[in-house]
């Protein structure tokens, strides 16, 4: 695998998908709500009909964009640190919606946080790389 | 019923999206400014690249059976599963593309799947 040099404005762009996934995230769950439907459809026709649904696709498919564009500029290891940044944001703000984030699920989140960043930063260097590029 | 199976085909269908996306976006190359000016031309381009059509679809098939997990489940339970999708990548990569791998990125590997298993326990 040959390792590019990644520039500031694609670690902008992921960034910018990133946040716009989570906003999209918690606008999905505000949208359907705990939902009392108990089928498939009754439950999906319900969530098709609230508007802040559609917001949150629309916020989803934009973060999707953005992370199409990323991809195309930087290698998928070089965008991982970011996306975990992705699994903290999103606890915190489950949070300020109310849920309760027991101590457990917190120690999970710092876990796979910890995990990815393992994964990214322990990268062994290509042996034809010269090694001095980060 | 449990929400688990439909959190774990969603994450499937999203590992595999972004994996088709990903061939598929290496196929149509750089995206900057330049043919972000030429707007028509990189939609054909991505339009006609069938690894980016599927990835898109599966996408789009995940988002709703995301919506279905949603209406079950809180999101700050649901949401730290789809960091599987990070253990999948990396063995797509050290048994498809025969990358190479340290000690150290295994460990990682094994704390994201310790993570999601905690998260798992802590029930609905």
């Amino acid at each position: 695998m040959i390792r590019r040099r990644t520039a500031p404005s694609s670690y902008a762009i992921a960034f910018a998908s990133v946040a716009s996934g989570a906003l999209g995230q918690v606008m999905l769950k505000s949208g359907t709500g705990h939902s009392t439907a108990s089928g498939l459809v009754e439950t999906l026709a319900r969530a098709f009909s609230t508007p802040l649904v559609w917001v949150g696709l629309a916020s989803y498919a934009f973060s999707s964009l953005l992370w199409l564009v990323a991809l195309s500029r930087m290698d998928l290891s070089a965008a991982y640190p970011l996306g975990a940044s992705g699994y903290v944001v999103v606890a915190v703000a489950s949070l300020l919606m109310g849920e309760t984030v027991s101590l457990w699920r917190w120690i999970g989140v710092a876990a796979i946080v910890a995990g990815i960043l393992l994964v990214s930063v322990g990268r062994p260097a290509p042996a034809e790389d010269e090694g001095g590029d980060r | 019923m449990s929400p688990l199976p439909a959190i774990l085909l969603s994450v499937a269908m999203v590992v595999t999206g972004q994996t088709l996306l990903k061939a598929g976006m290496t196929r149509v190359g750089v995206v900057d400014g330049e043919r972000l000016r030429r707007p028509v031309a990189l939609v054909l381009a991505v339009a006609s690249t069938p690894a980016v059509v599927g990835g898109l679809a599966l996408y789009v098939a995940s988002a709703v059976s995301w919506i279905y997990v949603l209406s079950r489940t809180e999101l700050s339970f649901a949401y730290p599963f789809l960091a599987v999708s990070y253990v999948a990548v990396t063995a797509a990569a050290v048994l498809g593309l025969k990358e190479r791998f340290a000690t150290k990125q295994w460990f990682g590997v094994a704390l994201v799947v310790a993570g999601v298993l905690v998260v798992a326990l802590t029930g609905r």
